[in-house]
């Protein structure tokens, strides 16, 4: 049996990898992508800088102006191949279409090494709609999202039977016992080498006290009560069609998660399938009409169900912005990406995706417009949200510094 | 550690250096930043080691000192390698007498996978789940390169609880069956894939019209799923239509839907041959994995779709395609059961029924009650004289008519994993814990375990069951533990052995003989001899290696080795630009690798010369190779040897499309890249590195400047020119191939008329062709040497003309997988020995491996 979270485990950080500096401020991220895109005319909005005119979509989170960066032409370089390349939203790994594609390590699960152990789960993986993931390990493997609101509700704020939480912590003594049996054998073996061999060898008995102690510390959470909160435990609703309820089911969620600091790391998917969804005026499947080959009434659908999406986000941010945190909203302490690996899903091109960055603690109110025919690249703004977090890194992936354009606000307070 | 007194020879050295090598390399002039005079002789760290080695070799190949210098003397130059090289060898030779020639290594992801799949009787697909591993000197065996981390330790203990979840089989014998699975069945299809998927429904089967990527919207056979991972017998009836050419199809297995799902791994049939007339029956018997759908498809038609908007056209379309009639799956054939994998976890352990166990059930259980006839939802038959000739009655998709109603979606899932229907009931579950694993721990260890490992094991198992697990939990913590110790992840052949020294015990030795042929673990022969102290024995080695290629597990070792020394791993990592090459297509990208380990294969079987390497009068092809060579005669796609026409630029590996694909980077093919890689993997001469902060040379795709003019600048430069031209020429010749590995006598240039056209891959439009014909190619040049060559055929002969060279170069990359350990200063002895003891085989590859197992290379940790 796998844990129902695999990133459960913390992890330690990388020996050699970079720094992490906390300034005491809890910080947190949380990333969405919503996989068909968003229509780049309706989305792009007139002007540059701090002066733009909102379009069609952007007027939905027009009372958060003032708490958003909205990008234009940036993407990722060499992630290309249509719709495959949600797998590389949040890892940046090329040409996710090829046959012997291979992942890399997503944002989300990279910041998990330096902040992932300050809380219950180092980071959670949903799926609002479909059956993937964003969050990938550094081995490329996939962190499966969770699909269910009502399991995850319940993983986080439900404290299990008596016997539930003796079976985790029994696997998880297991695994303790695993490691002390493998490490006694190890120092035997240790006893037998000298110089270069013992150092390389010291790798392998690192390794399996680490382990060991990760196992400790993460039966500690499990004897640890879970945090309480005022809400019911959400109904899931089954029906795929209705793209937009299950998104707000997941945002809910992730709200309450960051809320009750049961993580700081959240991935959110969500997938378009040919289904109809449940809204006025769009009678083909959302699908359907992302591939809407510049025809006006496949369009037309496609905007209603964007602007949709567009209110759900509005949301979330509303809701994050409503908590408070000490003396800030648990958005001037939480980055929400939403973006899509899609440009134009029309054409399956992943240049040019339109990307919002709200919340976090950055300068915002900019619309950061880049060369839509050599787009920028989006991993710097990835950087740019690792070292918000405190890590002292200088890229991501294939990135090339930081976001260019964008600050950090200045602590004064 | 380098200790021995060689002062007198040291000082005749140190005179042949001061007369001609301290004016450029001395204490006031250090081209090269390297200074002789203070350097240490006989060096004492490996870092001085390896310079003077430099030295030594600089002044063999003539390159130093350079050419304004005086002549040397002969037998002075001579009488100085000879003391240089003395202390040299010695010293090293020391060393590895003592420590041995690598370091501790543990298993890389493969030979984890491999290893565990032959100890477990189960072919597991586990590699992707691990971390990569590193690699130097190429390869990914040696032990320096393989980290340890937590994150990599957590892989392995998540990866055993699937592995052993795979291994324990608790529930009935899955019973055999037959299907006959039609296509015209399209209950299973989505309304939105009817009415634009690249196929027509016929009387007599399904005709197909598109290749894999638009293969989806056929989202056939979604109505069967493989329902339990062992061995099928698979039978394909189909035939081609409206093609006097033949279409290739292709068979195999994968996910389900729309962007096919990764959940399940693919599984490869085949590439067949379908021509027109009589249905031809292809038939195969391997493995497939529980959840397994069918994905067959016209790989060799042009891509093609219906788009809704154009709905006609479906109905209408009169292309080539392939009807396949039906698919029958015999299966699964199980010969043991419970399988090899459950007797050895738990061989032996009674077993009783679960109460109230729901038995599993068929994931293919909605195929027991087939719709009364065929659902044709919809479908409107064609009159008579829109219908086709050849193949009669016609049926089209047509959402306009109302009869029919809709079908019953009867898809098959993914099924989910099997539940156990019984459970472990030993009669005494202590001392069966003991008698597994005393069986299990020796093989895994690949040795003899002493009682104190053993116990260790033991008591973990007895432990948890005195504190109330359940027989199959406990061992699963026992077993766990027993493969994740170094006992099982560190190759014992890289460990010290305090008793025996360097030299590799029969155990050591049977297992670097399993990892290097098979990649696995020594099988029981092996042990057995090992066991005997049989194994060392000279002709006993030369008879299991014999008995070990033979072998197919052997396969893994061509395709580990190619796969790193070739880079053949590498295949995948580039897709070509679909403008410039829309000739690449899936079956291409497959055979590439194929004909490189064939044909290795084919040097091995016969024992080969491996100067093929270089140049060889035959191939090993199959249709759609030939045809990307343009070579006539081969007209399916059966691999075979193909005798070369005289002249062809053909044979060997360098113009093999593999290797010209992975030296390539889809768009474009730079000089710099294949030299470089040229020098290293076939002449065995790397080039230094490239200095610090210089860009690379960027190709103009618009055709404006060759690489070749751009590199004539590159190379005027003095500074440039000393490594340049060494490193250009072998990539130069090159040049007369494209990125995939296709002949060209001039570049191709992207039409920027063309740059803009939007392809729909709509029926019976053809592709616009998006490239012109660029600059000429000018693939002659010179070796640093001066020596002249026109074209590919004549640089061949050139590399052939120093034919030591690249055996000694194949050896040389053959320790290096093999044990893990560089070929160092002292290792060159043995290496020449081989050459020489090769001769007379023309240096047969097979003889090389038996000559590399005799030595003493292989034999010392």
């Amino acid at each position: 049996m796998l844990p129902l979270f695999e990133s459960l485990r913390p992890r330690e950080s990388v020996a050699s990898g970079p720094k992490f500096s906390s300034d005491g401020v809890p910080r947190r991220m949380v990333c969405i992508c919503n996989n068909l895109g968003l229509h780049l005319p309706h989305f792009i909005p007139e002007g540059t800088g701090y002066h733009w005119k909102p379009s069609r979509y952007l007027k939905e989170l027009a009372e958060f102006r003032d708490q958003m960066t909205v990008f234009s032409g940036v993407s990722h370089p060499e992630v290309d191949g249509g719709h495959p390349a949600q797998k590389s939203f949040l890892t940046c790994a090329p040409h996710p279409g090829g046959n012997s594609f291979r992942n890399t390590i997503s944002l989300d699960q990279y910041a998990v090494d330096f902040i992932g152990r300050e809380t219950r789960f180092p980071s959670l993986a949903l799926c609002a709609n479909g059956n993937d993931t964003l969050s990938w390990t550094r081995a490329g493997v996939p962190i499966p999202g969770a699909t269910r609101p009502s399991q995850v509700f319940a993983r986080l704020f439900l404290t299990g039977s008596a016997s539930e939480v003796d079976a985790q912590i029994r696997r998880l003594r297991h695994g303790q016992s695993i490691m002390d049996t493998v490490m006694s054998q190890a120092r035997a073996l240790e006893q037998k080498l000298s110089g270069d061999d013992r150092a390389k060898f010291d790798e392998y008995v690192t390794s399996v006290r680490e382990v060991e102690q990760q196992m400790i510390r993460q039966q500690e959470w499990e004897r640890r009560p879970k945090p309480q909160v005022n809400a019911k435990a959400p109904k899931d609703i089954h029906d795929q069609a209705d793209v937009i309820g299950r998104a707000e089911l997941m945002f809910d969620l992730a709200a309450l998660a960051l809320q009750t600091d049961s993580t700081r790391l959240i991935t959110i998917m969500m997938e378009g399938f040919f289904i109809v969804p449940p809204i006025n005026g769009v009678e083909e499947g959302y699908h359907t009409v992302s591939h809407h080959g510049q025809n006006r009434h496949k369009i037309e659908q496609l905007g209603l169900i964007e602007t949709e999406h567009m209110k759900a986000f509005a949301g979330l941010l509303a809701r994050l912005q409503k908590t408070r945190e000490q003396d800030d909203t648990l958005l001037d302490r939480t980055m929400v990406l939403y973006g899509s690996n899609m440009g134009n899903a029309s054409s399956h091109d992943n240049r040019n995706l339109p990307v919002i960055l709200a919340g976090g603690g950055f300068k915002h109110g900019q619309h950061l417009a880049f060369d839509q025919t050599s787009n920028y690249p989006l991993p710097n703004l990835y950087v740019s949200m690792l070292q918000r977090l405190g890590i002292e890194t200088d890229r991501f992936a294939s990135s090339t510094g930081t976001m260019r354009g964008l600050e950090q606000q200045s602590v004064a307070r | 550690m380098f200790a021995a007194d060689v002062a007198p020879a040291a000082s005749a050295g140190r005179a042949f250096l001061e007369t001609h090598c301290y004016d450029c390399h001395g204490n006031s002039t250090s081209e090269g930043k390297l200074n002789l005079q203070n350097l240490k002789f006989p060096p004492d760290d490996t870092v001085d080691l390896a310079t003077w080695a430099k030295v030594h070799d600089r002044i063999v190949s003539g390159e130093m000192p350079p050419p304004d210098h005086e002549v040397l003397n002969s037998a002075e130059r001579g009488r100085f390698l000879k003391t240089l090289a003395e202390p040299l060898v010695t010293a090293v030779r020391t060393e590895q007498r003592t420590y041995g020639r690598g370091v501790v290594r543990r298993l890389n992801r493969i030979e984890y996978e491999t290893a565990l799949s032959d100890l477990l009787g189960i072919p597991l697909r586990i590699r992707d789940q691990l971390p990569t591993d590193g690699k130097k000197d190429g390869f990914d065996t040696v032990g320096s390169a393989l980290n340890v981390s937590s994150v990599q330790m957590e892989a392995w203990l998540e990866t055993l609880d699937a592995v052993l979840d795979e291994a324990t089989v608790l529930y009935e014998q899955p019973e055999r069956k037959q299907w006959k699975l039609d296509y015209r069945d399209t209950s299973g299809i989505m309304q939105e894939y009817r009415r634009t998927g690249p196929f027509h429904i016929l009387s007599d089967g399904v005709v197909f019209f598109a290749p894999e990527k638009h293969a989806h919207l056929n989202a056939v056979l979604d109505h069967f799923t493989i329902p339990y991972s062992a061995t099928y017998r698979v039978k394909v009836t189909a035939y081609a239509i409206r093609s006097e050419d033949p279409i290739t199809l292709t068979i195999r297995t994968g996910g389900p839907g729309h962007s096919e799902s990764d959940a399940v791994p693919k599984t490869l049939l085949g590439h067949v041959t379908t021509r027109e007339g009589l249905p031809q029956v292809f038939e195969f018997e391997q493995r497939l994995e529980r959840g397994q759908f069918f994905r067959i498809y016209p790989a060799s038609l042009p891509y093609m779709r219906f788009i809704p908007q154009l709905k006609e056209r479906q109905k209408d379309y009169q292309g080539p395609g392939v009807v396949v009639q039906s698919v029958e799956v015999d299966g699964p054939i199980i010969d043991q059961w419970p399988p090899k994998s459950h007797d050895q976890c738990w061989g032996g352990v009674k077993t009783e029924p679960l109460l109230n166990a729901v038995p599993n059930a068929d994931p293919n259980k909605h195929l027991m009650h087939p719709p009364t006839g065929i659902a044709r939802p919809k479908l409107t038959r064609l009159s008579d004289e829109q219908q086709v000739k050849e193949t009669g009655e016609q049926w089209v998709y047509d959402p306009k008519q109302e009869a029919g109603g809709e079908p019953v979606y009867s898809r098959a899932r993914i099924p989910s994993p099997l539940h156990p229907t019984m459970r472990f009931a030993p009669h005494d579950a202590r001392s069966e814990a003991r008698r597994l694993l005393t069986r299990f721990v020796p093989q895994a260890f690949r040795r003899p375990v002493t009682t104190k490992e053993l116990e260790q094991f033991v008591s973990l198992v007895h432990r948890w069951q005195d504190d109330g697990d359940d027989f199959e939990s406990a061992m699963r913590a026992g077993y766990k533990a027993v493969l994740t110790a170094p006992g099982f992840l560190y190759h014992q052949a890289s460990l010290p052995d305090l008793e025996a020294g360097p030299v590799l015990n029969d155990h050591a030795l049977a297992e670097r003989l399993a990892f290097f042929l098979w990649t696995s673990l020594p099988d029981e022969e092996l042990s057995q001899l090992a066991a005997g102290n049989r194994l060392s024995d000279s002709a006993v080695l030369r008879q299991q290696v014999e008995r070990m290629l033979n072998d197919p597990r052997s396969d893994r070792f061509v395709e580990n080795f190619l796969g790193q020394w070739l880079d053949l791993r590498q295949l995948d990592f580039t897709s070509p630009d679909s403008d410039l090459y829309p000739e690449h297509d899936p079956v291409l990208q497959w055979s590439l690798a194929e004909e490189t380990q064939r044909f290795f294969r084919e040097l091995l079987n016969d024992d080969l010369s491996v100067h093929n390497i270089v140049d060889s009068d035959f191939a090993m092809l199959n249709s759609r190779l030939a045809m990307h060579y343009d070579i006539a005669g081969v007209d399916d796609m059966t691999f075979r040897k193909v005798m070369l026409p005289p002249g062809s630029v053909r044979g060997g590996v360098l113009t093999q499309a593999s290797v010209l694909k992975v030296t390539a980077n889809g768009t474009t093919t730079s000089p710099v890249v294949r030299g470089v890689w040229v020098l290293e993997r076939i002449i065995g001469k790397p080039a230094s590195p490239p200095p610090p902060g210089v860009p690379a040379i960027e190709p103009d795709i618009r055709g404006a400047t060759t690489v070749r003019q751009q590199l004539e600048k590159h190379r005027n430069v003095e500074s440039c020119a000393t490594c340049h031209k060494v490193i250009d020429p072998p990539g130069v010749v090159l040049e007369n191939f494209d990125v995939i590995g296709g002949w060209r006598d001039h570049y191709r240039a992207l039409d920027p008329t063309k740059a803009e056209i939007k392809v729909n891959f709509l029926p019976n439009v053809p592709v616009p062709i998006k490239y012109t014909s660029g600059p000429p190619v000018d693939a002659s040049d010179q070796l640093a040497d001066g020596r002249q060559f026109e074209d590919i055929r004549q640089f061949k002969t050139l590399l052939l003309s120093d034919p030591d060279q690249i055996v000694r170069n194949v050896i040389e990359k053959l320790i290096i997988y093999a044990t893990g350990a560089p070929v160092s200063f002292a290792d060159r002895v043995e290496v020449e020995e081989i050459i020489e003891q090769t001769r007379s085989s023309h240096h047969g590859v097979r003889s090389l491996i038996h000559e590399i197992v005799q030595s003493e290379m292989f034999r010392i940790r």
